[in-house]
Parts: C-alpha cells; sequence; structure tokens
C-alpha cells in the first residue's frame, strides 16, 4: 500500500519536476557544455576543454572584477543589513504615520532599475547633479564618479543598496516582529536593559531570519549587473567592472559564448560557495536550538 | 483515476512542448508579415513624414504589413545573429552595420546575386562600389547598403555669435574656436567648446584623418595606433579633456549625452553623424533649434588637397537570414526600400542615402539643409575600420588605454603603443 502511494506521489510531482529540470537543468548543462567549447554565431561549437576557464583565469580584467565585485557585493549586503536592521527595529515601535513610512522605505522595490540609475545619474551627474554642486558647496568634495574608480564602485553601491533595501528590511521588520514579547520581558525581569534585550534576546531570535537574508542578497548582489552597467559600463579604463560586466562584454558585444559560459560557471561556483557557508551556519544554529 | 493521470500527463508534455518550442525561438512566419530587425531611426527613415511612409505602401500593395523590432546597436546585432543562428526564424530582413560584417555571415545570410539577377534593383550601378565589396565574401554579396551615417561639425551658431566668434574653416581654428567658446554660464552650468561622441578609435580617427589624414587600421588590416598622427590625435583629445574643452564626463560619455549637451546649449560643437541635425534642431527637444548648422569638418591647413576633412563614413546594409521564409517578399521589400525615388524620400525622413545622384535632386537642396555639405563629405569620407570577428574588442581595448591617457596614467606613446601590442594578436591572419 505504502509502496503504490509513493508511485502515486511520484507521478503527481512528477509535471513539477520535470518542468524544472526543462527550465533549470537543460540550460544548466547546456552552459556546462558551452563552456568547453568554442563558439560564435554561425560556427559549429569546438570542443576546447578547459581553454576557456585558463582564459578568462589568465585574463587581468577578469580578476580585477572579481575583486570589484567581491568589494561591492560585501559593502551592499552588509551596509543593507545595518541599515535595514535599524530601521526595522525603529519600525517595532508605534508612531503616527507608521504606515506611511513603511510604504516609502519599500517603493525603491517597486522602481525598476534603469529608472532608478537613470535617477541617481542625473542627481550625481558631475558638475551639475544637485548632490554633487551640494558636496561640493557644503564639503568641498568634487565627486565626479566618471574619473575616480572608487568613487564610481561607491556610486554604484549606493544606487545598489537603495534599490535592494527593502527586500532585507521586510524579512527583518517581519522576523523582529515574531519575537515573543514575554521573552523580552523575561529578560528585563532578570535586570537586563534595552541593549542587552535586543543583543541577546532578539537578535538571537532573529538570527536564522538575518541568515536567510544574507545568503540570498549574497547571492542576487553576486549576479549585480544593471546598476554598474548603467553608471559606469565598467569605467573608466574597465576598472569598474564587475563580474556581471564581464560576462556580458563576453557574451554580447564579442559574441564569444565559449569563455562567456565560463564566466558564468565561475560566478555559479562563487555564489554556491557564499550559500553554502550561510547555510551551514544556518543548519548548525538550527541544531543547537534543537 | 487513470483518465485523469492520462490527462495530466498529456498537460504537462503539451507545457513541455511549448515550452521547448519557445525556448528554440521558433515561430513560424507568417505569409502576411514582414518582420524586419533595425534600428529605430532605420524605421522612421522608411515611414516618415517628410519624405512619407514608403514601407506602408509597399506593405498595402502586397497585402502584407511590416513589423519592425527595434534595439540599440548591440542589441539588433545580438537579436540578428541568434536569429540566424537558429534553424528557422521569422525575421525575415535585418539591419547590420559594416564593423559588425564578419566571415560567418555566409553561414547565416543569404547571397544576394541570384534575387538581384533574376529581380535587379534599379539603378544597382549606382551604388557605391567601395560599400558593395565591403558586403561581398568570395564573391557573393549579402547585404545592399542602405544607409550611410557620416560626419559632421555641428555649431551652435547662436552661441558663436553671443561670444563674437566665427565659424571655423580649417581644424586649428576648430580647436581655437573651442577653447576660446569653453566658459561657464551665468547660471553656474559648463559650457563645453566641443563635444565627441565617444572616445573610441572609429571617433578619434577623425580627429588624426583631419589633422594628418591619419588612419588607426586600414582596411587591409595594417594597424597603425602607434603611428605618429595617431598619437597626435589622442594627445589632442587629452589636451582638450585637460583644459575643460571637452565635458567632465567625457569618460563616460555616450550619444545620448552629446545630443543632451548640444539641445541644452551645453555644448558649442559636436563632431557627429550628419543625420544628428535634426536631433539638435528638434523644436520640442531643442532649446537651440534653428541655430545648429551641419558643415564639413575642416581639414588641417597644412592637409594639403583637402577642404573637407576625410572623416569616418559607416554604412548600414539590409541582409536576409538564409532560414527564414518567403526570401522573394524580403527581397522585394529591399528592392522597394533601394528604388531610386524612395532614397530620395528617405533621404527626407532622414536618411543618409548611398545613392550619389540623391543630393541632386532639387527636394533634398529644399529641405535638407546640410544635404551639400554631406556630399562634399561623402567624396572623401571613408570608414574607420574594417568588419571582423574582434572589432568590439578592439574598440573595447582602445577606450581603455584612452582612459588611462585621459587619467594621465599612461602617455599617449605608451597607450597608443599598449593598443599597438594588444591589438595585434586579434588581427585576421
Amino acid at each position: 500500500m505504502f509502496e503504490a502511494n509513493r508511485w502515486v506521489a511520484a507521478l503527481m510531482v512528477s509535471p513539477v519536476l520535470i518542468l524544472l529540470f526543462a527550465i533549470i537543468g537543460i540550460p544548466s548543462v547546456f552552459v556546462i557544455w558551452l563552456s568547453l567549447t568554442e563558439t560564435t554565431f554561425g560556427t559549429d561549437p569546438v570542443f576546447v576543454g578547459l581553454d576557456n576557464y585558463r582564459q578568462i583565469f589568465g585574463d587581468r580584467i577578469f580578476w580585477r572584477a572579481t575583486l570589484n565585485t567581491f568589494i561591492v557585493v560585501n559593502v551592499v549586503v552588509y551596509a543593507e543589513l545595518i541599515l535595514a536592521l535599524i530601521i526595522a527595529v525603529a519600525l517595532n515601535f508605534r508612531f503616527i504615520g507608521k504606515g506611511l513610512v513603511f510604504s516609502i522605505l519599500i517603493a525603491p522595490y517597486a522602481v525598476s532599475e534603469v529608472s532608478a540609475v537613470v535617477m541617481w545619474k542625473f542627481a550625481f551627474e558631475p558638475g551639475i547633479g544637485v548632490f554633487n554642486v551640494l558636496l561640493k558647496q557644503a564639503f568641498g568634495i568634487d565627486f565626479n564618479w566618471t574619473r575616480n574608480p572608487m568613487q564610481g564602485l561607491g556610486l554604484i553601491s549606493l544606487v545598489s543598496i537603495w534599490i535592494h533595501l527593502p527586500f532585507t528590511l521586510i524579512i527583518l521588520y517581519s522576523a523582529i516582529a515574531t519575537v515573543p514579547e514575554d521573552l523580552k520581558a523575561a529578560a528585563r525581569v532578570e535586570g537586563a536593559n534595552e541593549w542587552q534585550v535586543f543583543r541577546h534576546v532578539t537578535l538571537r531570535v532573529i538570527a536564522p531570519a538575518i541568515l536567510i537574508a544574507l545568503m540570498f542578497r549574497y547571492i542576487f548582489a553576486m549576479r549585480l549587473f544593471s546598476e554598474a552597467w548603467l553608471l559606469t559600463e565598467g569605467g573608466p579604463a574597465r576598472m569598474t567592472e564587475v563580474l556581471g560586466i564581464y560576462l556580458y562584454r563576453t557574451a554580447f558585444r564579442y559574441f564569444d559564448f565559449g569563455p562567456a559560459a565560463a564566466t558564468g560557471i565561475a560566478m555559479q561556483i562563487l555564489s554556491l560557495l557564499v550559500a553554502s557557508y550561510y547555510l551551514y551556519r544556518l543548519y548548525k544554529g538550527m541544531r543547537n536550538n534543537v | 483515476m487513470r483518465s485523469t493521470t492520462r490527462s495530466a500527463v498529456r498537460s504537462v508534455a503539451a507545457v513541455v512542448a511549448s515550452s521547448v518550442v519557445m525556448g528554440l525561438g521558433v515561430t513560424p512566419a507568417s505569409a502576411e508579415t514582414l518582420t524586419v530587425v533595425g534600428h529605430r531611426v532605420h524605421q522612421t527613415t522608411m515611414t516618415g513624414d517628410t519624405g512619407g511612409d514608403f514601407a506602408a505602401e509597399w506593405a498595402n500593395r502586397h497585402g502584407a504589413s511590416v513589423e519592425w523590432l527595434t534595439f540599440d546597436v548591440a542589441g539588433i546585432h545580438d537579436r540578428l545573429y541568434r536569429e540566424a543562428s537558429l534553424s528557422s526564424t521569422a525575421v525575415n530582413v535585418g539591419f547590420a552595420a559594416n564593423l559588425y560584417f564578419t566571415p560567418e555571415f555566409d553561414r547565416m545570410f543569404l547571397p544576394l546575386n541570384d534575387l538581384l539577377a533574376e529581380h535587379p534593383i534599379e539603378a544597382f550601378d549606382e551604388l557605391p562600389a567601395g560599400m558593395l565589396d565591403a558586403m561581398t565574401i568570395d564573391g557573393k554579396l549579402y547585404g545592399i547598403p542602405f544607409r550611410h551615417a557620416t560626419a559632421a561639425l555641428h555649431v551652435n551658431t547662436a552661441i558663436l555669435a553671443d561670444l563674437g566668434l566665427e565659424v571655423p574653416t580649417t581644424f586649428e581654428e576648430v580647436l581655437e574656436v573651442a577653447r576660446a567658446a569653453t566658459h561657464q554660464r551665468d547660471d553656474g552650468a559648463s559650457v563645453f567648446g566641443l563635444v565627441l561622441d565617444e572616445r573610441a578609435p572609429t571617433h578619434i580617427t577623425d580627429i588624426a584623418r583631419a589633422q594628418s589624414n591619419g588612419d588607426f587600421l586600414t582596411p587591409d588590416f595594417d594597424l597603425r595606433a602607434n603611428s605618429p598622427e595617431m598619437i597626435a590625435a589622442v594627445q589632442t583629445v587629452k589636451d582638450l579633456f585637460e583644459e575643460g574643452v571637452l565635458p567632465d564626463n567625457f569618460l563616460n560619455f555616450q550619444t545620448e549625452d552629446a545630443i543632451t549637451l548640444m539641445q541644452q546649449g551645453r555644448g558649442v560643437m559636436a563632431i557627429s553623424p550628419f543625420g544628428r541635425n535634426r536631433n539638435f534642431n528638434n523644436p520640442a527637444e531643442s532649446l537651440f533649434a534653428g541655430d545648429i548648422i551641419s558643415i564639413p569638418v575642416p581639414a588641417s591647413a597644412t592637409l594639403e588637397g583637402f577642404d573637407a576633412a576625410p572623416v569616418r563614413t559607416e554604412f548600414w546594409a539590409m541582409f536576409i537570414p538564409q532560414n527564414s521564409a518567403n526570401h522573394e517578399l524580403s527581397w522585394d521589400f529591399i528592392r522597394n526600400a533601394m528604388t531610386v525615388e524612395n532614397t530620395i524620400r528617405g533621404a527626407l525622413n532622414g536618411n543618409g542615402p548611398v545613392r550619389p545622384s540623391a543630393y541632386d535632386d532639387p527636394r533634398m537642396a529644399e529641405l535638407i539643409a546640410y544635404a551639400e555639405a554631406e556630399q562634399a563629405v561623402l567624396a572623401v569620407a571613408r570608414p574607420p575600420l574594417p568588419g571582423w570577428r574582434n572589432s568590439a574588442r578592439v574598440i573595447d581595448i582602445f577606450k581603455e588605454e584612452m582612459d588611462l591617457l585621459l587619467l594621465g596614467m599612461k602617455t599617449a606613446e605608451e597607450a597608443m603603443q599598449s593598443v599597438q601590442d594588444r591589438v595585434t594578436p586579434l588581427l585576421p591572419n
């Protein structure tokens, strides 16, 4: 009986599994195969083994893009986490207009990335951008991100944080709202002050949510492309290039699909490594709690 | 139960089959719909108001409709190549720029010689032989040139008059006027004397040719990045950038930025294709509509034999994907676009006509202010780069080294030597 049920269950879920395999499995296998070939439009793929990987690993711009991605991703993910945590805590207090404030805070997530980037680009346009003028007049800072790669990476990070902050905020806000009041009350009875309650009760309870937010944001941020491409196109001198741009350039400007696929696989492995670390931490934390 | 399971399996099979079909991009072509992949400008030159919509007239005659799929330059080629690489495609005609024409085209696009012999294009001999040669592989013609984009000097005469400056007649004067016209407006905004669309070799070659008829890469792939002419050209750009004559965001500059600066009067002169004259003088967008004239880029006073500098001309051609349906209909669409009359009508809609005789038509002189100037430049202009598989990669290398020069991290000699060293292995054998 149990055996028959298993077959029925397998049959019932098989449409979804087949669909998943068709949508995710087949393209993934295709990309892996593509990464082992030399191919462009109008030519037959030629198997070249690991040559494409050797090519991208021997390209200094690939490593610069990797370093830039590493810097921007870490800045973006942790800045978002800290900001979202502060805002989520603040939003858990009662105050007039809380709904409106919350709506404003999550609004950037509804704005298309292209519109958001154009808006920020205008605001920071060298010479005439409103923020550039303010920075110049108030602090004497000449913020010309088109010439200074670090400022370029800074602006990319800023725009990315602005766009994606609501994602982390919603996760943390929901998690904080579910922290049992009696736990906090018990801590206060034991003599804990508000900071100690936050640190030893709230943070511990929402730790799994923080790890989930970190993991997803790391994976999404690793694919960073539109903010960087629309703002700097990787310039000046490809010094603000991130891996997403490197892949795009190789695939859609040079039509060199082998190295582009290899870059995609490298990005995938990086994401998997990051996800594995956070999943391990999550698993360990859950086991400890059990 | 059995019937439900069978129905579920059938549904899943249908979903998977349709997903696979959609994934492959195979859409059966309708006999009545002709799908064209190109730039928005290709569409407007065939469908505009001034010269009339000759694409719609053609469609009405054939009881067909024309569906335009328009993208930016990179997007056009990506889409066209992808469609042409499939087992079949709904795209019937595609536009491609000369720079993107590579030897691989022979496997994706239809040789047009037989169609041309069977149903000739009117006054075909008039089409420039150089353009046709550039579209030919092993004696087979793959593309029919439709549009040229040739560089001009656009001058805001209102600003020059305010500053008491004259329109330049030599390239040395262009640089002098650009320097003199650079200033800060009363509202605090910077006004830049000269605007270049970007820092690519295609555009820097204009400077090299205006100064000394130099070249970055010749049609037979003779690379001259480290030649004295190219070094002088990039040094000129570097000087202008340092002096603030070029826009301060030049390192992040795109065509749209150049158009905006000229329309706002924050750019006084621009080296950009003639067709841009319409954008610069568009009353709906420009603060200086009617004030911006388009003239040939003047050659250096030391350059003998040239009044107009032999600047870049690039062109677009129409191709038929081999895997498309109804080649006859596609060819007829191309023939219609290439008639003598429609070439003129397209030019009136803003196209750069590839037929020299189009410039002799009185309507051109009446409606296109820059027609005579464009004709004069076309006689000496030539493509800035040949097309081959690595051309996009080479443009990126050049831009990277230009950036290092403009940021002061390399000298002109070092930057151009580096371009020479990095590009040499990428040239065809």
